[in-house]
């Protein structure tokens, strides 16, 4: 990788500090790319290790993605905001090619913790969690990000509470809410979704 | 539902968490009242909360790694291209990525290859330049025990690859199980296994990642490593340290205690994972009790025992030595394990061969406390100041040991071995080196860094700055051990094989910039100091090689600062060197060209406070002369001892704490003594005992000091000729014996060491010359007999070798003329016998010196002998 996509991304991140509405949309590729390897590249090597970080990936992505010298906290604030959800879609994406077969087969428990249950069950509960959040997310865009930023970016509150711009206790209440949400329309999500 | 809804049941969810049980349920109850629809929202968000606590408290991409793997799986690769391989079919699958069976897609031959391809994506230039320079290192591991590397690189699409050897066989634990290999069997194959560890520990390559799936046994029995290096190469890349420390892989059971801690990675890890291998490999070879997963590092067991129940029944039967010896392989702490693989391996031949075995206890403190007190009671007072120096060494390696685990590796490397050098080039070595009485103390310097240093050398692959750091430590060491231009301890083979360390390294340094100034010129020194040892074990022909190498570099680096005075001085130095190459070889008119050389070159520019160049005007003057003494040319040798010998005088005088200057007199004294031989004996013998005098004086202040006892049997020896010479055959006699006696006990502490066999060849021949004139013939002729045998020795050894085959012939010449002694006392049979013996004698003598005509190595004495022999020989027809 040479110097061409981080110089691309830094002038991005500059231009959404600059009101630009259309850089998340084309970010989103390059950071999704990125993402897309770095998650292949550790999960090759970490096979079954559970103590893997995923803010790991996101600070690789963003030492690669980024010239530090050349952005101010808004910037990394920003990145570090794609980064989580653009991990989320990579995992997603590799989920969904697993769980095809098991879509609106009858109830989804909730076996994403689960590493008992089958690879199809578990990438059909993780398709089950994007699609509630993205209800979520209609009406509360806030706590779908923090979910994001926390489960798929491995992001700690304090990293998402600056990410957000609010403060951590915060942070603390929306994870805590949001999780109640999602347990609870994930626990009915056979029902729901019909 | 809508946002402002949301908005409402938000509200009374975050005032009904913030309430106990029993004042929820009051609240709910309110709400129920008037808002019965939020309510029931409320509530069933509310009885989530018990059972919410582990939800999505995982990461996801720890539980989501298997989605990727098989997404990769599914991925057909057969056909495709990566660097010059197509893809046949996949063989295998590991941590690293998969590895499939290839061929060359150039076509230009045939070749099948294992063909790794890591699934990963930081190829940037600096990955790649890497794999570039790491493949040469790793494709020059040529050992039957090793699948060879053949090529790697970065795909285009950004995948490194490695091509190595197509190993067909099976894993080792399997094949031990289904062949069904009895302990000895499987030791042997185990002793293979280690003899390729070792030859790439030789070669500065540490494996890092040794398991039974890593070792196939082909189908004749030979086990083959796969992957030599190739994870040190990975877990060196990327940029970010503190991401790399985290992520790291590694296979837990066999990993050592400081590889899965992320710490430095040594040969003393390989050492311990080949102690997990053998007794996985003498429990039952199954691999079952292999786990294959990896475990987290708080996981990982390390001295406990691993296995099934069945390997550990059968691991009770096995001997307790062989138990004490995986034990000593993998103890916790690196540095009380077997220093390398190869003692490991002498440990398990020894126990096959019934010897005893290292395997014992010992510990750093034990070690430390008998260090300390073995040498208190034999260093002198000065010494003692050298030795805590030493201690502190210890100390601070201690502590920077302590540090290690917060500071960044590559960092502490170099830190490491910073503190090392540092400490013995700049603080210990000065202080001690020309110290009187220091022997000891040195001794115990070189003891402790060796081991620090070869243990840092097998992290210097492909580590640039670490390399030269290492070869100069090296050097130092080498100087500490044998440099004869600098008080030593004349471990000359040890000296040899740490200068030849470093020689490497700084070749490998070379290349890879050619015309760096500071590369060639420390080349060029670690050439001359090869010289210059070799000269001291007297190996001409390779001396001769080193020191002109040196030359020529010197010479080029001159031209392009013709005013350095360094420069200079180095150029004048090697010019000696060759000079007394030449002269050990008898070849005196190419030796003195050589030395009027350097008095030409040091005699132009000299000032007086020039201390070094007038030691080095001194040694030329002193070699010139003894050279022209050779060649007939007496007069002018003369002149030029009588120069040799104000000089070395004027500097002892002016330095006379130095022993340099000591060591120079001495060395002027004795050679004026040998050049006076046979012309003015009164004087040739005062000149030896001006020498006798200083040298007694040096061993008296340090008897440890084993080149001052070297210099004092040649100065008995020189006495026993210029005694002899004045008629004082008893005197002459017993200094001989003298001589002899310090010899044999020197060779005795080190066995190859050629000079002293040349030394003690030289005495013999001097005592039997002396008993001859005590009409001993007997005597005279057993000790040419030995003084022949050494000689014999040392030219069967080395052909190059004119002296010591000159003075072979000058051995046998007298034995002849000790036989004709005895002839002339008996009488009959027996006369004629003696006079058989000696004609028998001269005839070999003659032949020696034709050998050397051949060789074009006669000087003028020579040929005269050679006339006398010639003469005498005609007269026995």
């Amino acid at each position: 990788m040479g110097d061409e996509p981080q110089h691309e991304v830094t002038q991005i991140l500059h231009e959404w500090s600059g009101g630009d509405p259309n850089a998340p949309e084309r970010l989103m590729p390059l950071v999704y790319d990125e993402m897309r390897r770095l998650a292949r590249s550790f999960l090759a090597r970490e096979r079954g290790v559970h103590t893997l970080q995923p803010t790991a990936l996101v600070n690789e992505a963003y030492l690669r993605l980024v010239d530090q010298t050349r952005v101010n906290w808004q910037n990394r604030a920003h990145f570090y905001g794609i980064a989580a959800s653009m991990m989320r879609r990579v995992l997603i994406d590799h989920a969904r090619a697993h769980a095809a077969g098991k879509r609106g087969g009858g109830a989804i428990r909730l076996s994403i913790d689960d590493v008992q249950v089958s690879l199809e069950e578990r990438a059909a509960s993780f398709v089950a969690l994007d699609e509630a959040l993205e209800r979520l997310a209609r009406f509360d865009e806030r706590k779908c990000k923090v979910v994001e930023m926390r489960f798929f970016g491995g992001l700690s509150d304090e990293e998402i509470a600056e990410v957000l711009g609010i403060t951590t206790r915060t942070v603390l209440r929306d994870w805590k809410k949001a999780r109640l949400w999602l347990y609870r329309e994930l626990s009915q999500s056979g029902r729901v979704d019909r | 539902m809508r946002s402002n809804d949301w908005q409402k049941v938000e509200e009374l969810l975050d005032a009904a968490l913030d309430l106990a049980p029993d004042a929820r349920a009051r609240f709910l109850d309110e709400l129920s009242a008037t808002k019965p629809d939020l309510r029931r929202e409320v509530e069933s968000l509310l009885v989530c909360e018990e059972k919410v606590d582990g939800f999505l408290a995982t990461p996801a991409l720890a539980l989501s790694s298997d989605f990727f793997e098989d997404a990769e799986a599914v991925e057909e690769r057969a056909g495709q291209t990566v660097g010059h391989y197509r893809i046949i079919r996949e063989i295998g699958r590991g941590g690293m990525g998969a590895v499939f069976l290839a061929e060359r897609s150039d076509g230009e031959f045939q070749q099948e290859v294992a063909l790794k391809v890591v699934r990963r994506s930081f190829a940037d230039s600096e990955l790649a330049r890497r794999f570039r320079r790491e493949r040469q290192i790793l494709a020059s591991l040529n050992h039957p025990n090793i699948a060879r590397l053949l090529d790697g690189g970065v795909s285009t699409d950004g995948e490194p690859y490695f091509a190595m050897e197509h190993v067909e066989g099976v894993r080792i634990d399997d094949y031990c199980a289904a062949e069904n290999l009895r302990t000895e069997e499987r030791l042997k194959l185990f002793l293979a296994v280690s003899r390729g560890v070792a030859y790439a520990h030789q070669h500065l390559v540490v494996h890092r990642d040794i398991k039974p799936s890593n070792i196939l046994v082909t189908a004749d029995g030979t086990p083959k490593l796969l992957d030599f290096g190739i994870a040190k190469l990975l877990d060196d890349e990327g940029t970010n340290e503190h991401t790399r420390t985290e992520l790291r892989a590694f296979t837990p059971v066999y990993a050592s205690p400081e590889q899965a801690r992320g710490e430095r990675v040594t040969t003393a890890s390989d050492v311990y994972s080949l102690g997990v291998l053998l007794q996985h490999m003498l429990g039952n070879g199954h691999r079952s009790e292999t786990p294959g997963q990896q475990t987290s590092v708080a996981n990982v067991p390390t001295d406990q025992e691993q296995g099934s129940k069945r390997n550990r029944h059968r691991q009770r039967f096995l001997s307790a030595e062989l138990a004490n010896i995986i034990a000593m392989a993998r103890r916790e702490e690196p540095a009380r394990r077997y220093a390398s693989v190869a003692q490991f391996a002498e440990d398990v031949q020894n126990y096959l061969d019934g010897l005893p075995t290292r395997a014992q206890k010992d510990s750093f403190t034990y070690r430390a406390g008998k260090f300390i007190r073995r040498n208190r009671l034999t260093v002198g007072a000065a010494a003692l100041v050298a030795l805590a120096l030493v201690v502190g060494l210890a100390v601070a390696l201690w502590q920077a040991n302590a540090a290690r685990r917060e500071r960044d590796r590559a960092e502490r490397r170099f830190n490491d071995v910073r503190q090392l050098s540092n400490a013995l080039l700049s603080d210990i070595a000065p202080k001690i080196e020309r110290l009187p009485g220091s022997t000891d103390a040195r001794q115990a310097v070189l003891t402790q860094s060796l081991k620090y240093l070869d243990s840092l050398a097998n992290e210097a692959a492909g580590d640039l700055q670490l390399q030269s750091e290492l070869a100069s430590a090296y050097e130092k060491v080498g100087d500490l051990q044998g440099n004869p231009t600098n008080p030593n301890l004349i471990a000359l083979a040890d000296a040899l094989a740490s200068y030849e360390k470093a020689n490497a390294m700084r070749r490998n340094l070379l290349e890879r910039n050619p015309r760096d100034f500071e590369r060639r010129r420390m080349m060029a020194n670690n050439y001359r100091a090869l010289g210059d040892i070799r000269w001291q074990t007297n190996e001409p022909a390779e001396s001769l090689n080193n020191s002109q190498a040196a030359l020529g570099l010197y010479s080029e680096l001159l031209a392009e600062h013709p005013g350095s005075t360094d420069l200079r001085l180095s150029v004048a130095r090697t010019t000696l060197d060759i000079g007394k190459v030449h002269s050990t070889n008898e070849k005196y008119a190419e030796a003195i060209s050589f030395f009027q050389k350097v008095v030409a070159m040091l005699g132009e520019q000299l000032g007086l406070a020039d201390v070094e160049s007038l030691l080095l005007l001194a040694e030329a003057r002193k070699q010139l002369g003894n050279s022209l003494s050779w060649e007939g040319k007496q007069k002018e040798a003369e002149e030029e001892m009588a120069r040799a010998v104000a000089l070395s005088e004027a500097l002892f005088a002016a330095n006379p704490f130095d022993n340099r200057m000591l060591t120079a007199l001495h060395q002027t004294y004795m050679l004026t003594s040998s050049v006076y031989e046979d012309v003015n004996d009164t004087l040739s013998n005062e000149y030896a005992f001006k020498a006798l005098k200083i040298i007694e004086a040096t061993v008296a202040k340090d008897p440890a000091n084993i080149r001052a006892r070297q210099q004092l049997g040649k100065t008995y020896s020189r006495l026993g000729v210029t005694l002899d010479n004045t008629g004082k055959p008893d005197q002459s006699v017993l200094y001989l014996e003298k001589a002899v006696n310090i010899s044999r006990e020197l060779i005795g502490a080190e066995t190859k060491n050629r000079r002293l066999k040349y030394d003690l060849a030289t005495s013999y021949i001097r005592l039997g010359d002396a008993r001859k004139r005590q009409r001993n013939f007997r005597d005279s002729i057993t000790d040419l007999e030995r003084a022949a045998s050494v000689l014999k020795e040392l030219t069967d050894a080395d052909a190059s070798d004119n002296a010591s085959l000159r003075n072979l012939a000058n051995a046998i010449e007298s034995q002849a003329k000790s036989y004709e002694g005895l002839a002339a006392l008996a009488t009959g049979a027996e006369k004629s016998a003696q006079r058989q013996m000696a004609k028998q004698s001269y005839q070999r003598a003659y032949d020696i010196l034709q050998q050397l005509e051949a060789k074009n190595a006669l000087s003028k004495v020579d040929r005269k002998s050679m006339e006398k022999l010639r003469v005498i020989l005609e007269k026995y027809e």
